[in-house]
């Protein structure tokens, strides 16, 4: 479906079904030059038991129009007018790397009395979530680089034997970045790089808080999310085996269960 | 974060796409000789069948042993996504079944396997889906025949039987032009000589019988996608951008925009064409992908070798190589093909009919029969076998003469090729004075 925010026509995919009022929305969050689709297995599921989806396409990414926007605050504002608009009485927040950033921030600055945050799952998080000075340069100068480093360094395995029937998963990776805006990769590791409000938004988010991470997570080390839910009492952090920095593609089954069995625990 | 290394081309066509059984720990590709699978529970077995979760249903639509090959394929070629057929043809006709409706309009290379040119000229008309075919050297050709119905440009890196090549980047900037995917039928180059993505094709296809297999033991096709053709930006692919009510109104392009095409090819072509490959089938063409590499450089560097031998023949009257300097299509072999022109060519012998059927009986090695990409040579006179019906006239039209040849060449020690060419090239050079 597209919601109107800033007259600029904004996607979520919604599983291909009408938002119910009486139903609560999980929202998914995608990373950097990625879009709706990283959450396809996920999304569908919640969108057919029991829940409302947006799964967003960030501005200027797929089928979202509008400006790249420069900053998590910025993204994380569009967010809650998204939020605001759509997602009706209950809701629930998954974000992946720059979406995890994104959905803490939105999640910190959400103030609409008529809506509640239920809970709210962080996947591939690290804070501060610091991007190679080669990788910078190489999405400023030479994408493609970019798109190819990031790549290698998302999969736990270089092999793939992954899960989904006759799909590459780096080569689906490859393929998304390739098709992304151009200047888009830059402009998100930037904002990434750039983000300096992790402690303030931790700070005031009182929803209960899922940690997702991959053990070989390269781009987003466990060790760095695992920081962050010490640091929180309402915080839990799982770890899936075999899984990098792409856990959806990765772990689709591992993911979807452990956001069943947490987003299922809460709220509502 | 360490310096980020690709995996390469050789340790791709190994490894590619399985991990080591987990159960019992099996090395080789286990095949999985089952049509279906043991649901967990209802509610898996429902999320498996409305895509909410990865994994196998029934085999006509997905196979582990099979998923194997179709993810190595895509890894060579640096895809998103393979799907593997019953034969190359099935290949072919899955493509345009999953893009086209009654009213589409192909624009074809002339220069394609006659399989090839057999469905889109006579079989698919029936159909109401029409092709015009164009020399693959008429770039201009190729451009005037594209109509607001055409919905692919098809064709072959090396064509047939002239060693025709595609020049692959200015046809494919054609296609963009006109907002549709350019298909490459890749069999005889396999991705080890040429990667049609990396010039701009969108769709490859192989016949996995030929080189992929390599060892002429089964049939079987694949078709693969590079996943960065704009379903939705074209406007003409209804059947990826708008709900499909044959599968819960699914949008392909919105499920996955890098999969939209091999998402409607299977859980619709699978579904209701069903021209599977079978695990047994898919073993065997891994088992033959794992010495890819190692094969095409022989295969290439025998070819080379008979060439030269047959250039110094005095019975041979022409050779259509496009390494040869003479080959129209010589200019585009650096750029395309620096590995080589595959191993797959023609020549013709003074001396007609009588000489090339002479020649093709006294062969030991080279085996006279209708098939390309064995390991063994191959050898075929096509004037007194596949197209025997044909006038000297007729042939000519075909691009074939009463005395060509068009030969296979295989792995085995080239030395003893080349004894066995000289004693067929002996013989025919005795028809022909």
């Amino acid at each position: 479906m597209y919601i109107n925010i800033n007259n600029s026509r904004c996607y979520a995919y919604t599983g291909t079904r009408h938002p119910r009022g009486d139903l609560p929305t999980v929202v998914f969050v995608h990373g950097a030059s990625m879009d709706h689709t990283v959450w396809a297995h996920q999304s569908r599921y919640f969108a057919y038991h029991g829940y409302n989806v947006l799964a967003i396409d960030l501005p200027g990414h797929k089928f979202s129009q509008g400006d790249l926007l420069p900053s998590i605050a910025s993204l994380a504002a569009w967010l809650n007018q998204i939020i605001a608009q759509a997602a009706g009485a209950g809701f629930h927040i998954v974000g992946h790397s720059m979406g995890a950033l994104i959905a803490l921030e939105a999640a910190a600055g959400f103030n609409h009395p008529a809506s509640a945050l239920h809970s709210l799952a962080l996947i591939g998080f690290s804070y501060p979530m610091l991007v190679t000075p080669q990788l910078l340069d190489a999405a400023e100068n030479d994408p493609g680089r970019a798109y190819s480093m990031m790549t290698q360094w998302s999969h736990a395995s270089a092999i793939g034997g992954e899960p989904v029937p006759g799909f590459w998963s780096a080569g689906m990776q490859m393929s998304m970045m390739h098709s992304s805006r151009e200047g888009s990769i830059f402009f998100d590791l930037t904002a990434c790089h750039q983000y300096r409000g992790g402690e303030a938004a931790f700070a005031k988010v009182n929803c209960p808080i899922l940690f997702l991470s991959g053990r070989q997570d390269k781009m987003a080390p466990a060790k760095l999310a695992k920081v962050e839910a010490d640091k929180n009492a309402r915080a839990e952090i799982v770890l899936l085996e075999h899984c990098g920095h792409s856990l959806m593609s990765e772990s689709p089954d591992g993911v979807l269960d452990e956001l069943k069995r947490f987003i299922g625990s809460h709220g509502d | 974060m360490g310096k980020p290394t690709k995996t390469r081309f050789d340790t791709l066509a190994l490894h590619a796409g399985q991990r080591p059984d987990p159960v019992h720990g099996a090395r080789a590709v286990p095949i999985y000789q089952t049509a279906s699978y043991v649901f967990k529970d209802s509610d898996q077995a429902a999320s498996l069948f409305n895509m909410e979760r990865p994994g196998h249903a029934y085999s006509r639509l997905s196979n582990p042993t099979t998923a194997v090959f179709e993810e190595r394929i895509a890894a060579l070629e640096d895809g998103v996504g393979g799907l593997a057929t019953a034969s190359g043809q099935a290949a072919l006709h899955l493509a345009i079944a999953t893009l086209m409706d009654s009213g589409s309009h192909i624009v074809a290379s002339s220069a394609i396997y006659g399989g090839s040119h057999n469905i889109l000229q006579y079989t698919l008309p029936r159909f109401g889906i029409h092709t015009t075919f164009v020399s693959p050297r008429d770039i201009d050709g190729i451009r005037n025949a594209i109509q607001p119905n055409t919905r692919m440009i098809f064709g072959e890196v090396i064509g047939n039987p002239g060693n025709d090549i595609m020049n692959l980047p200015v046809v494919a900037q054609i296609a963009r032009e006109n907002k549709i995917p350019l298909m490459i039928d890749s069999t005889f180059t396999t991705p080890y000589l040429c990667r049609p993505f990396a010039y701009g094709a969108d769709l490859i296809m192989h016949s996995a019988t030929k080189f992929l297999c390599g060892h002429g033991t089964v049939i079987g096709g694949v078709v693969v996608d590079h996943g960065r053709f704009d379903w939705e930006g074209s406007g003409k692919f209804s059947s990826l951008s708008e709900p499909y009510t044959g599968f819960h109104d699914m949008s392909f392009d919105e499920e996955s925009s890098q999969g939209a095409f091999l998402l409607r090819a299977r859980r619709e072509g699978m579904r209701d064409f069903g021209a599977c490959m079978a695990p047994t089938v898919a073993f065997y063409i891994l088992q033959g992908m794992e010495t890819l590499s190692m094969r095409m450089e022989r295969h290439v560097s025998n070819t080379r070798k008979i060439i030269e031998f047959l250039q110094s023949s005095d019975v041979v009257d022409t050779i259509s190589y496009p390494e040869l300097p003479q080959h129209p299509d010589y200019h585009l072999v650096d750029s395309l093909l620096p590995k080589g022109a595959g191993s797959v060519f023609s020549f013709s012998l003074k001396g007609g009919r009588p000489a090339g059927r002479v020649f093709t009986e006294a062969l030991e090695l080279f085996s006279h029969l209708a098939n390309v990409g064995d390991a063994k040579s191959l050898v075929i006179h096509p004037a007194s076998t596949t197209h025997y019906r044909m006038s000297a006239d007729d042939l000519l039209q075909a691009g074939i003469s009463e005395g060509t040849i068009r030969m296979s060449v295989g792995i085995e020690d080239i030395d003893d090729l080349l004894d066995d060419l000289s004693k067929g090239l002996h013989l025919s050079g005795k028809v022909a004075n």
